[in-house]
Parts: C-alpha cells; structure tokens; sequence
C-alpha cells in the first residue's frame, strides 16, 4: 500500500479552493456549507449538491491544513440555526491561486500540506 | 416524505455517527450540518420546488456522504490499541486446534478452528480496510485483487466442504466472508479509484 502523496489536494478540496477563490475575487470573502455547495453545482453544472459527508470532512481538512479558517456566525437570521462560516487564510489564497483555472501554473500545486 | 422528515432522518444520522466524540467536535458537526439543511430547504422552496423532490435531495446528501461521515468519525477518534498482537495469537489457536482436529480425525474440532481462521482473516480484512481510509491509503490493484482471491477462495472451500458435509455453519462462515470479501473490495477499490483522480 501507497500512502497518498504529499504535495495534492483531492479533486472535491481543489474544487473547494476554486469556488472560493472565486466568491472571494467576487467580494464575498465567507461562505457557509449550502452556499458552497449551491456554487460548486452552479459551476461545475452537476444536478446534485455534494454530500454532506463529502462537503464538510473536505472543509475540516482544508482547515486542518491551514488554507480555510472558520467561525460561526453571530447573528443567525429569523432564527434559523446559526452557520459556520469559512473564509480563505493567506495561505489558503496562495493555494488555491496555484490551482486555479487562467492562472500562469501550469502543472499541480507543488505544496505539502501539514497539519497544524 | 416532507423535508422536515428527512432532516429528522439525516439529524438521526448525524448523532449516531458523532456519538462518543468530544461534545465540542460532535457539536459542530451537528449545528453545520442543521444549519445546511435549513438553508437548503428554504432555497429550495424558494424557487418553487416540490416537497417530495426536496426530501428526496436532503436524503440523497446524506446517503452519498456516508462513507465519507464513517472515515471522518475514525479519523476524529481512531480506535486506540494493537490489534495485530491478540489476531495474530488467535491464528496460532486457530491452526493449533486445526492440527488437533486433523490427528483426532474430529469434524468439530474442524470446524472449529475454521471458524477461528475465518474470523482471523475477517478481521485483519476489516481493519485493513479501516486502515486504508484513516490513512488515505492508495492500494494497489494487485493487492486488492490478492486479497479478494484469497477470501473468495477461503469462502468457496468453506460453503463445498459444508454442503459436503452438510454442516450450516460452514456454508454460513463461507456466505459471510463472500459478502465481506464484496463490500471490502469495493470500498477500497472505490477509494482508491478516488485518491488516484
């Protein structure tokens, strides 16, 4: 057995960094779980929203990595439960611009994410 | 079903899997994952669409996150200990009561020890599996492949030797350990599939 390779990210966390560097580039800095998932189905033209499981274990794990950072929202609106909201760290931007489609990286993201 | 029930289904879900957990961790997960459901629902019915088709989506995200909920409960608490050691001593049983019963020419005793080495090599199966997720593991196919032979191979001499000697619980041991052997290649062979994108 093979460990998995340092250095990448899986398919649905670079997924992840490309919608939210794109909310960011669109002036909203934070999202929350349903709104990323409405924005990842918008863009990658999917029928369905990503799974629970698959959305917020990929959200714990890029914030375990240091590339998202998050804090619950202190107003929830009409009483509706409050939200957790995810927002890009610096690193995380370095990152996700490597990945990002139209940027001048041409080849995957050569960067080894540890824990903190 | 209306949505409100399927968000009580996938609540039920969410507290099973987070039980045991620290409350902080377990919470968490429990208020994103209300917190999403509501957002989903009142956006889909702002647009109009059918309570059925809504719940049927709420059940839908849960049920294809599962794997991903059970390997992200094993990664926030992995179960603690050894458990080589006390499989490896149950394998030397195994064959020590397999050799007693091939000298004493006892069909029990037979059927005993095969009991035991089916359970050995179902639970280094299982943890291997377990192994594979909590570590992001990418397996090669051949081992894959190696391994599902072996069991199918154990599980086909199990169910023959049973109805052979029509004795159940080996016909029964040899249906367990196929259906094993399917689950545990599938979900490695997925999850490779997956890591390797």
């Amino acid at each position: 057995m093979s460990r998995r390779r340092i250095g990448t990210l899986l398919p649905i966390e670079n997924e992840i960094l490309e919608v939210a560097l794109s909310m960011l580039r669109s002036g909203r800095p934070t999202f929350h779980g349903f709104g990323l998932a409405q924005q990842m189905r918008e863009q990658s033209g999917s029928r369905s929203l990503t799974a629970h499981g698959t959305l917020y274990k990929a959200l714990g794990r890029l914030e375990e990595f240091g590339i998202l950072a998050s804090h619950w929202q202190e107003d929830p609106i009409d009483g509706r439960p409050r939200r957790r909201l995810y927002q890009l760290t610096g690193k995380g931007i370095e990152v996700a611009q490597e990945i990002a489609p139209g940027t001048n990286s041409a080849v995957a993201p050569a960067w080894a994410p540890e824990p903190i | 079903m209306t949505p409100e029930r399927a968000s009580i289904w996938v609540a039920r879900w969410v507290r099973l899997y987070t039980l045991g957990l620290p409350p902080a961790v377990a919470e968490r997960r429990r208020e994103e994952i209300g917190a999403d459901m509501g957002d989903h629902i009142a956006h889909e019915r702002s647009v109009g669409e059918g309570d059925s088709r809504i719940a049927t989506a709420v059940v839908s995200r849960m049920a294809r996150g599962m794997t991903a909920d059970v390997t992200w409960r094993w990664r926030a608490q992995p179960t603690k200990g050894d458990f080589m050691k006390p499989l490896i001593a149950l394998l030397v049983v195994g064959l020590a009561v397999a050799a007693v019963a091939f000298v004493a020419d006892s069909p029990l005793l037979l059927l005993a020890s095969v009991a035991v080495i089916g359970s050995v090599i179902l639970g280094v199966f299982i943890l291997g599996v377990r192994a594979a997720q909590e570590g992001d593991f990418v397996v090669p196919y051949v081992v894959i492949l190696g391994a599902a032979l072996a069991i199918a191979a154990l599980a086909v001499t199990a169910i023959v030797a049973g109805a052979w000697d029509d004795a159940p619980g080996l016909v029964l041991l040899g249906i367990v350990l196929i259906v094993t052997d399917i689950v545990g290649v599938f979900t490695l062979g997925l999850r490779s599939a997956q890591r390797s994108n």
